[in-house]
């Protein structure tokens, strides 16, 4: 008697396999198309955003838990301190008005150009929300924000620039995010240089032994303005190699920054 | 209807607390669902707000992830019996 043995094994590379590579390759393609359609992406932001303040909320209030559970006369000293800063601040307010005022008046006279034309634009989310060095903002393409203009946290201080934006969301990425490479100069001597991203807020370059650098150098990025982009913080030569390798950090602490300006490039 | 619910945290969530949530919440449908294709439309979903880099890699991340588990998980399918809970 013969016996037909059933074959039972079932191949990984079966019709059905096949079936879901084309539903893959489809799905691709539709996110190829949705990242380059601006309409949809913008509603996807605009859907996102709201729990993006709230985590962005939640996440600037969650240093202050710890008050909750603090002495009441801590609190009152930490008061009325906070009061004199509030006065201190006004008097400064009052002084910052006046040189404004005279910074103004003097430029008209000079027939200087005005600073700039920023377009001020609050953080919806910074990291650990979004990726490392980068930023989320509240304006977009409607706000005159477009992509590679150039993010200020004051007014010649540069962290970064745009490099996604949508109707009314716009994305930029820090000078500190991994890779981004930007060319700037030492402040002190105007020796170029060449600085790179190293992702989690560091900048690093790599220069000769023989390079004139000290801690706490600024590098400037030139323009149409000169702008901090950089403070020196380590260096680390390697007599081995002959290089030095710098290790910089933003000017500001973006964590606390709530608000940036961006400052569009001139497009011909 | 757990899925559908699974497919909003998997989408607010990550937006309320972090981009990084989305790799163990999408690890985790695999784990509870069959073949949760609807990990990859909230990895394209994603993928459009957060930015991590100009390469293909980057621009696609969380959508080649969400795929790379599903093919994981069908070729888990047909070899590994586990219990589904949604």
């Amino acid at each position: 008697m013969m016996y037909q043995t059933r074959h039972t094994k079932r191949s990984f590379f079966n019709s059905s396999f096949f079936k879901t590579l084309v539903i893959f390759l489809l799905i691709m393609m539709f996110a190829l198309v949705l990242n380059v359609f601006t309409p949809m992406r913008s509603l996807v932001l605009e859907i996102v955003s709201p729990f993006s303040r709230i985590g962005n909320f939640f996440y600037s209030n969650l240093n202050k838990i710890p008050n909750f559970f603090s002495d009441k006369n801590k609190i009152i000293e930490e008061n009325k301190r906070l009061l004199n800063e509030i006065t201190n601040n006004h008097l400064n307010i009052a002084d910052y008005e006046s040189v404004k005022y005279e910074n103004q008046k003097l430029r008209e006279e000079l027939k200087i150009k005005p600073a700039g034309n920023f377009i001020a634009a609050s953080v919806i989310a910074k990291s650990p929300q979004i990726p490392a060095d980068s930023l989320f903002l509240d304006k977009g393409i409607e706000g005159g924000i477009n992509s590679g203009d150039l993010v200020l946290a004051g007014e010649r201080i540069l962290i970064g620039k745009i490099v996604k934006v949508s109707k009314n969301k716009a994305t930029a990425s820090l000078s500190s995010f991994a890779d981004a490479v930007s060319y700037g100069y030492v402040a002190r001597t105007l020796e170029p240089l060449e600085i790179e991203g190293g992702g989690g807020g560091s900048i690093k370059a790599k220069v000769p032994i023989d390079f004139d650098i000290a801690i706490g150098d600024k590098i400037m990025i030139g323009g149409s303005f000169d702008f901090l982009a950089a403070i020196v913080g380590v260096i680390e030569e390697d007599h081995s190699s002959g290089f030095k390798n710098i290790l910089m950090s933003l000017p500001v602490d973006v964590s606390r920054i709530n608000m940036v300006f961006v400052l569009p490039i001139i497009r011909e | 209807m757990y899925r559908a619910l699974y497919f909003l945290m998997i989408i607010i969530l990550p937006a309320i607390l972090g981009w990084w949530l989305f790799i163990p919440l999408a690890i985790l449908a695999v784990y509870l669902a069959k073949l949760p294709y609807e990990i990859i439309i909230a990895g394209l979903i994603l993928d459009l707000v957060y930015y991590f880099g100009d390469g293909f890699i980057a621009k696609y991340f969380f959508t080649l992830f969400s795929l790379l588990l599903i093919v994981l998980a069908l070729f888990l399918n047909s070899r590994i019996y586990w219990r589904r809970v949604m």
